[in-house]
């Protein structure tokens, strides 16, 4: 079985960490702090008081959000779903900021970094905060925890994708392995795979259709047949992880049902038209 | 059901309307109804569809939509004390006013006094004043308890050279104070009445299958919706279908079409145990004039956080309306609640005629401690009825208040 990231380029995002430029390296589904070769003894510290470094909380918020749901919740739905950036460091700096007519810096930043890749710079500072769970919508309380979720989207570099790459190819493994963990996330996980096929279905079919959506256990053949204006689709949470997430859902105007790797570099696309008649493989190469 | 559960259901709903066109004031309202609907039934846990309305409110916000709102954390359960109401009396002349006080209501956070207000005798010929409104001189009272606690009371209400409407302080008086001082008058407070009695039916959810609870809680909101669009009821209803807690064919969704097409209330059961308690209100005995007033003073004990208290009753040719204050978090309409499962309030009146009249809120004011309003009831009363059954419910329990209908003597 080819790795979840293998189709992922390694992207790096530059971060003012303290009075230093360092950078964080995202490169086969791990982010790491290579300026942070001693990581343990600088948490220590941050424990006992001092300043934390913006790299190890991103780092460290990274690590916890690693499998959170609440990722694909927030998260784009592809190509057709944009988010805003302004909108997602809004929400991202907590309390009494739910509302969009105005946005300023943060009081506190400790470290403010961009990335390389964006257009703008991004203008968020990381600051002290705490691990948080379930963020609150209206929340008007100061001192209140920052939105871990929403701030990681709103990282620049390429890291949104590669977050929410994360949480699915994590999710991917629990299920290929019967983790015990997936069947009180089954509702959760369906409806990453439904949005997901919502947003690139209908825009493709061009179309309002209703869909009639199953989500297969491993290993089922998938399928997408219409009768009428209502089309049936039955595929399986790897859809996300091998077709969705590396951008293969629409090639050559035709629907992706299955991606898999046919020999190193070279992957085997099974496809149908817009008549969802067929399917048609197809290969792709690097 | 179709193979899935009910939080794959709403999650579903969520994403659909992550795209959808919401409505005019920016709310997705299908999608709270249905997941409410799956509270209420019990095939969604709370937390959970808190957690679902939480992540999906966020995801709206970060795309420049509408949020959900409610979905604060479910507020623990609180112990509700009635409001209580008591009569009292008396002429207080203020100014070039009278004050003629008739009842009052103690609540936790709010005082009110029921008063009628008249120019005092000769006010309006006196020379050498400048004439004004005799209501301005009054429109702010002090109110005091036995207590020693003093608070200001400001007039709410209407009329032209007589007014008829509240005094309210919040906070206001201890609930317990033995009298109440009125600008310097002090009023005995009678919490004696005779007649009325209250009855209490508590919906033991255990007791009832998944088809009895989204029966009751259609019915419910059948009778909360009565002035409102019909949409959500079909939402409702096709929600409660989907997610197999009622057949397509079931009568209380075929009985809702049917009603909905007719333009008529939509007929209700309530399954369950009831208890009793004796409650008295003033009477005045009688044949129903044209244009009456009862005094009620009747508090129904918590149901479902919840309690109300009926202070009047008037007749009038057209209908009949009761003035209620209320303690304890309740959903008035679909635009507020604190919660996904604060209680809906749904009100209804029958006689001992057989007659049903259907009631609907005017002029209600209210937050998430406590609610006051006006409830007006259609057709008129029965001339023959002798008692009236004020009915107020909520998705888990109702309460009843037994009026007797005894009306003054005609001179």
């Amino acid at each position: 079985m080819t790795a979840w990231w293998a189709l992922l380029a390694p992207v790096k995002l530059p971060v003012a960490c303290g009075e230093e430029n360092h950078a964080l390296h995202w490169a086969e589904g791990t982010l790491a702090a290579p300026e942070h070769p001693d990581a343990d003894r600088e948490r220590a510290l941050a424990a006992l008081g001092a300043d934390p470094s913006p790299c190890l909380q991103i780092l460290d918020a990274w690590n916890r959000r690693a499998d959170d749901l609440d990722v694909l919740v927030l998260a784009g739905r592809g190509p057709s779903d944009p988010l805003d950036d302004s909108r997602l460091q809004f929400a991202g700096r907590g309390p009494g900021h739910f509302g969009f007519g105005g946005y300023a810096p943060l009081a506190h930043a400790t470290a403010a970094f961009a990335s390389t890749l964006s257009v703008r710079p991004a203008a968020v500072g990381w600051t002290a905060f705490s691990p948080m769970g379930r963020r609150r919508y209206v929340d008007f309380e100061d001192e209140a925890p920052v939105d871990e979720v929403s701030r990681l989207l709103s990282l620049g570099a390429g890291l949104p994708q590669r977050l929410t790459a994360t949480v699915i190819g994590t999710w991917a493994e629990r299920i290929d392995a019967g983790d015990e963990r997936v069947a009180r996330a089954a509702p959760a996980l369906d409806a990453a795979v439904y949005g997901r096929l919502r947003a690139t279905l209908l825009p493709w079919l061009g179309s309002p259709v209703s869909i009639r959506f199953t989500m297969q256990p491993p290993g089922a053949q998938p399928a997408l047949r219409r009768e009428g204006d209502v089309v049936h689709a039955e595929l399986p949470f790897a859809w996300l992880r091998d077709v969705w997430m590396n951008g293969l859902a629409v090639i050559l105007d035709r629907f992706s049902l299955r991606a898999a790797p046919e020999s190193p570099g070279t992957w085997m696309l099974s496809t149908v038209n817009r008549d969802l008649s067929g399917p048609q493989d197809l290969m792709i190469s690097d | 059901m179709n193979g899935i559960s009910a939080e794959t259901y709403v999650r579903r709903c969520a994403e659909d309307e992550l795209r959808a066109v919401h409505d005019e004031e920016g709310e997705p309202r299908g999608f709270r109804e249905r997941i409410r609907a799956l509270v209420f039934v019990g095939l969604l846990d709370i937390e959970v569809a808190s957690g679902i309305v939480s992540s999906y409110g966020r995801a709206r916000a970060v795309r420049g939509l509408g949020g959900y709102p409610g979905d604060e954390d479910t507020p623990g359960a609180q112990t509700v004390d009635p409001t209580r109401v008591a009569r009292c009396s008396g002429e207080i002349d203020v100014s070039d006013a009278t004050i003629v006080p008739r009842l009052v209501t103690l609540g936790p956070h709010r005082t009110r006094l029921a008063a009628t207000i008249r120019a005092a005798s000769g006010a309006a010929t006196r020379r050498g004043r400048r004439h004004r409104p005799m209501i301005f001189e009054v429109h702010e009272i002090t109110l005091r308890d036995d207590k020693g606690r003093s608070v200001t009371a400001h007039l709410s209400g209407g009329g032209g050279s007589e007014w008829r409407g509240w005094y309210e302080a919040e906070p206001g008086l201890s609930p317990d104070t033995a009298w109440v001082d009125v600008e310097g008058t002090r009023l005995a407070l009678d919490d004696t009445c005779a007649g009325a009695t209250v009855t209490v039916e508590t919906c033991a959810d255990a007791e009832l299958s998944t088809e009895q609870r989204a029966t009751r809680y259609l019915d419910h909101c059948a009778r909360s919706f009565a002035d409102q669009e019909s949409s959500a009821l079909a939402t409702i209803a096709d929600t409660l279908v989907t997610c197999g807690a009622l057949a397509p064919d079931s009568p209380s969704v075929t009985s809702l079409v049917a009603a909905d097409e007719d333009g008529e209330p939509h007929p209700t059961a309530y399954p369950g145990p009831g208890w009793a308690f004796q409650l008295h209100s003033h009477a005045r005995r009688g044949r129903q004039p044209a244009t009456a007033t009862l005094i009620v003073a009747v508090s129904t004990p918590p149901i479902d956080g919840v309690s109300v208290a009926v202070t009047d009753l008037e007749s009038t040719p057209d209908g009949f309306q009761i003035e209620i204050e209320g303690v304890g978090p309740v959903e008035f309409s679909r635009g507020y609640a604190p919660s996904i499962d604060t209680p809906r309030l749904a009100t209804r009146a029958t006689d001992d005629r057989g007659n049903d009249y259907r009631g609907s809120l005017a002029e209600f004011e209210g937050g998430s401690e406590g609610f006051s309003g006006t409830v007006r009831f259609t057709p008129a009363l029965d001339p023959g009825a002798s008692i009236v059954n004020l009915e107020f419910s909520t998705e888990r329990a109702r309460a009843i208040v037994h009026v007797p209908l005894h009306w003054g003597d005609r001179s």
